[in-house]
């Protein structure tokens, strides 16, 4: 089994978390408003196939937040600046839900050093006519039942209870999600004029029951970069990483190869 | 019937000095004229009450009378200390050869009390133990006393009363509280206001003092017969006319000195008439020539019912002249008292 | 001490079987639960008794903000203190308070708040509050920026009302070319500033400060907690900043009922200080505490807990142990007035004597026992400073 490890790098006065395993295409990846407690499950088969990295980003998990990170667009912008730190190039970026967004508005500033992207249950977009969840008014039990569709894990989610540092590590992560995403809720307004500049191999995968960016999210998503790819799996929700494990590896690792 | 006048000594004129002077000579005529005492409130901080320390105005009284029993309705317990008080009260019995009075009571004005940090929560037992310790005081050739608030330690009663075993105590009868706890210490009592109340509170005054007639034995009490009255403000002038001119205006400026703590703070006190017209024709307020005044007071006695035997009348009040109330005086002792005197 | 009579105006015909369906009357509770007739009826009520309660010689009458409620039916507070401005006589027309974090032109507090001082020549208190947490929902602001836009808009409304025009305004928040207000407020250098709040050491810090030194207001704290919070305002200001804090400077607000006898008060106030509590105050934490509201250290021990802030479940009894709810005979009351004017040196009373369902003729009846026979005691009473000896 590949090895996790953990190391922190100096950008811009913040001392960023990342975690690294495997050996291959390098494939950065972007949690989400919850932390990167979504990605970590699959990171060790990731790691069978790509070099991966997941940072914490500022303000979330074990990176702490810098007082001037106002929006997604500082967000983006600093892990331009990270990307150049660390000096990739040539690799593979993919981001879930509010990674998403940062991983659009990432692709849409600069994608010179991008081979593909991917998007899974990203935000950034408003479907007008289709709300979003409000996650931020949800209950724990509330959150799981809306994020996820299939029993199994609503009720292992729902059965089981945050220690004390988890606990923490979740309002950390809430406050700085609120900060980032509270209004405009979850979206750049103006995101929608420049997915256009996305002419890099795109893939966006989706789960037909994500109770925070339903489906039509994902196509209003596919309408806006041509050429993108987009599969939605069925009785999935909002972590297609969990709830379509299986096909989710395949579809990624299968759409990178062809993107190299 | 006995009469008495009563008295705030509230402020007109802004003279003080002219005011206490002219009060006293009130009072000698009074004497004069037979009057079976005078009686000053005690008020404190508000232009109703001139005679805040109203131990200090009864000393004067004393001296300038010879027979005329002086007291006051009431002296405020709470802000007493039990041995100055003791010491005052014998002052003035000695001073005045055994003709004092003394009303007692918890204070009526919650702005009053509530300078001196008092509320009617601790007023209540303060008035208890501060009575509670006079009487002792009164009674005994030294004082032991354990209360709440104060204790003493044997100290020796030098000062004694003229008066056996202590002079007579007054109180307010308004209510049946009141009624009770005045009934069961044998004191004499005064309501004010309309003349049904008036009749309704003295009649129900009287049933008490008959039926506890064991509990004021117990408590020291040694009269047999209770004095219950009622207070009137009184006008007498040569014609109804003029006293009509007179009154309405004087009760202004009277009632502005009652009220005026309540105004500064936006409040009216309760169930005081604040005009001269209401007053008379709810009984509180007498004025007329003295045909009229007879007929008023003759009608008032008859509606009072059985228990009444006394009338305290404020005389001197709002802006009332000293030449006015020393006419009013004049005429109620020569054209009206001898009527109902026997 | 003074008085002031603060009137919430909550929508007292609401359904209250509402919370079958419906996690809260704040936010999700759908505006088809209201009835304008009803609401029109309440507004007229509501008003006259606020300007009864100027008769009745309270020192203030005092209107809030709050937003997609039926707790309480003045989003706009401003449009029941105009009127107040013109039908009250003495009593102060109080604000307590305005949002600030949740307006996007705080300048239109300043310049509200102005009017209302001209008009009243200064017979006005300005009250600043963050909003409570759902209000952050409901109005679409930020609430991790919540203290940073409270303090700019403050910054914002102060220098409005001190400064000459025009200057620019240059925030991270706000951001204004020109300000420049007309009108001027009346009173001079501005007028009396209130902070309502649940109390936070920020809060009181920040408040006490000379440069400031506004008066606490503190609002549905157990008495216990609002002891600890004035008496480290007056520590503040004593080690900190080296004056002594006027009793002025701490206010209370609180739920009052009171009545001819205990028995009478425990009976007419309960069922409606009970749906206060249980349904018009009753918000889950997740609406109440949105994420950079409050900090992490709080929500952790909330979390903890496990303890809903605003779950219902509030008994009468309870809440008056607490010192939450005060009711009882006149005496009853005093009683515990006299004992939270000794133990804290309180200076001003917002006496919340209409709550919930209570009815018209029980609120008019409590706000004349209370001014006849408990106010009236305090006028000339100074806090009794409790010493040794005395037990």
């Amino acid at each position: 089994m590949p090895e996790i490890k953990t190391e922190t790098l100096a950008v811009r006065g913040v001392e960023l978390t990342l975690r690294r395993a495997g050996e291959g295409p390098t494939l950065l990846l972007l949690h989400g408003a919850n932390g990167s407690a979504s990605w970590l499950p699959i990171m060790e088969a990731l790691a069978e196939h790509y070099h991966v990295i997941l940072p914490d980003h500022p303000g979330f998990g074990d990176t702490d937040q810098p007082d001037w990170m106002d929006n997604i667009s500082d967000v983006a912008y600093f892990y331009l600046d990270v990307i150049e730190a660390m000096g990739l190039d040539s690799f593979h970026l993919a981001g879930h839900s509010m990674g998403g967004w940062i991983a659009a508005e990432i692709a849409i500033r600069n994608a010179t050093r991008l081979k593909s992207l991917t998007l899974i249950s990203a935000a950034g977009i408003r479907v007008d006519g289709t709300p979003m969840g409000d996650l931020f008014a949800w209950s724990p039990q509330e959150t799981v039942t809306k994020a996820f569709a299939q029993h199994p894990f609503i009720d292992q989610m729902l059965a089981h209870e945050p220690d004390e540092a988890e606990i923490e590590t979740i309002l950390k992560n809430r406050q700085m999600a609120a900060r980032l995403c509270w209004s405009p809720r979850l979206h750049n307004p103006d995101l929608k004029k420049w997915l256009h500049r996305l002419t890099l191999p795109t893939l966006i995968l989706w789960g037909d029951s994500d109770g925070i960016f339903p489906e039509p999210y994902a196509h209003a998503y596919h309408a806006l970069i041509p050429g993108s790819a987009l599969e939605v799996y069925k009785n999935c929700g909002h972590v297609p990483m969990a709830e379509a494990r299986d096909a989710f590896l395949s579809r990624l690792t299968t759409f990178t190869k062809g993107a190299a | 019937m006995q009469f008495a006048r009563f008295d705030h000594i509230d402020l007109y004129d802004e003279k003080p000095t002219t005011i206490y002077k002219e009060r006293i000579k009130l009072i000698q005529a009074a004497e004069k004229a037979g009057f079976y005492g005078y009686h000053v409130a005690e008020h404190h901080w508000t232009p109703l009450g001139m005679a805040p320390v109203p131990g200090i105005f009864l000393g004067a009284a004393a001296m300038a009378t010879e027979t005329i029993r002086i007291g006051s309705l009431v002296h405020l317990l709470p802000l007493y200390h039990p041995l100055r008080l003791i010491e005052e009260v014998c002052m003035l019995d000695q001073m005045s050869g055994g003709r004092l009075d003394l009303g007692v009571g918890r204070g009526i004005s919650p702005y009053e009390l509530g300078y001196f940090g008092i509320t009617p929560n601790d007023s209540y037992d303060k008035f208890d133990e501060v009575l509670e310790a006079l009487l002792a005081g009164l009674t005994n050739d030294e004082l032991t006393f354990e209360g709440r608030e104060y204790r003493f330690r044997q100290v020796p009663m030098e000062m004694k009363p003229f008066q056996k075993p202590y002079p007579p105590l007054w109180h307010g009868i308004g209510g049946p509280d009141s009624q009770e706890y005045a009934a069961k210490r044998g004191f004499h009592g005064v309501a004010l206001g309309p003349t049904q109340a008036i009749k309704a509170n003295t009649e129900a005054y009287r049933e008490r003092w008959d039926k506890y007639t064991d509990e004021r034995r117990a408590f020291g009490c040694q009269a047999d017969e209770p004095m219950i009255g009622c207070m009137r403000n009184l006008l007498i002038a040569d014609t109804d006319e003029e006293a009509h001119r007179i009154t309405g205006p004087a009760y202004e400026v009277f009632y502005n000195n009652l009220s005026k703590l309540w105004t500064r703070w936006r409040a009216k006190p309760g169930r005081i008439i604040d005009n001269a017209e209401d007053g008379r024709k709810q009984g509180q307020l007498i004025c007329g020539s003295p045909e009229t005044v007879r007929q008023i007071l003759t009608e008032q006695i008859a509606a009072s019912g059985t228990a009444l035997n006394f009338i305290t009348f404020e005389m001197a009040w709002g802006s009332l002249s000293h030449q006015q109330e020393m006419r009013s005086l004049e005429l109620f002792a020569t054209e009206v008292m001898p009527h109902f005197t026997d | 001490m003074d008085f002031f009579f603060f009137n919430l105006m909550p929508y007292g015909a609401l359904d209250l079987d509402y919370d079958k369906k419906y996690a809260s009357a704040n936010l999700v509770l759908p505006n088809s639960y209201y009835d304008p007739k009803e609401g029109h009826k309440l507004y007229t009520r509501y008003m006259d008794e606020l300007e009864y309660a100027d008769e009745l010689g309270f020192d203030g009458v005092c209107v809030n903000e709050h937003h997609q409620t039926a707790y309480g039916l003045m989003p706009t507070p401003g449009v029941i203190a105009g009127a107040l401005a013109r039908n009250t006589k003495n009593a102060k027309v109080c604000v307590l308070g305005r949002a600030l974090p949740l307006v996007n032109n705080p300048l239109m507090v300043a310049e509200e708040f102005a009017m209302l001082d001209n008009i009243t020549a200064g017979r006005f208190i300005a009250g600043f509050v963050r909003g409570l947490g759902v209000e952050y929902h409901a109005m679409g602001v930020n609430p991790a920026f919540s203290l940073e836009r409270f303090h700019e808009a403050h910054d914002l409304v102060i220098r409005a009302w001190t400064e000459t025009g025009p200057f620019a305004f240059e925030g991270k928040h706000y951001h204004l070319q020109y300000v420049n207000l007309w009108p001027r407020p009346y009173t001079q250098p501005h007028p009396e500033v209130w902070i309502p709040s649940q109390g936070s050491e920020e809060t009181i810090r920040w408040a006490a400060h000379p440069d400031r030194k506004y008066t606490y207001l503190n609002v549905y704290s157990p008495f216990s907690a609002v002891e600890t919070f004035m008496s480290m305002y007056r520590r503040v200001a004593e080690d900190d900043y080296g004056y002594e804090a006027e009793d002025r400077q701490l206010g209370l607000a609180v739920p009052i009922y009171v009545a001819e006898t205990d028995e009478i008060a425990a009976r007419e106030a309960k069922p409606h200080i009970e749906s206060f509590f249980n349904k018009f105050l009753r918000i889950p934490n997740e609406l109440l505490l949105p994420p950079g509201y409050t900090s992490i250290s709080s929500l952790k021990a909330i979390a903890l807990a496990k303890r809903e802030m605003l779950g219902g479940g509030k008994e009468m009894e309870r809440m008056n142990e607490l010192g939450m709810f005060i009711y009882g005979s006149a005496a009853t009351v005093r009683a515990r007035l006299e004992e939270f004017q000794d133990r804290v040196g309180l200076g001003q009373l917002c006496t919340i004597l209409q709550f919930g369902t209570l009815p018209h003729e029980l609120t008019k009846k409590n706000m004349e026992i209370f001014a006849t026979e408990v106010i009236p005691h305090f006028r000339g009473r100074a806090r009794q400073v409790q010493t040794e000896a005395a037990e």
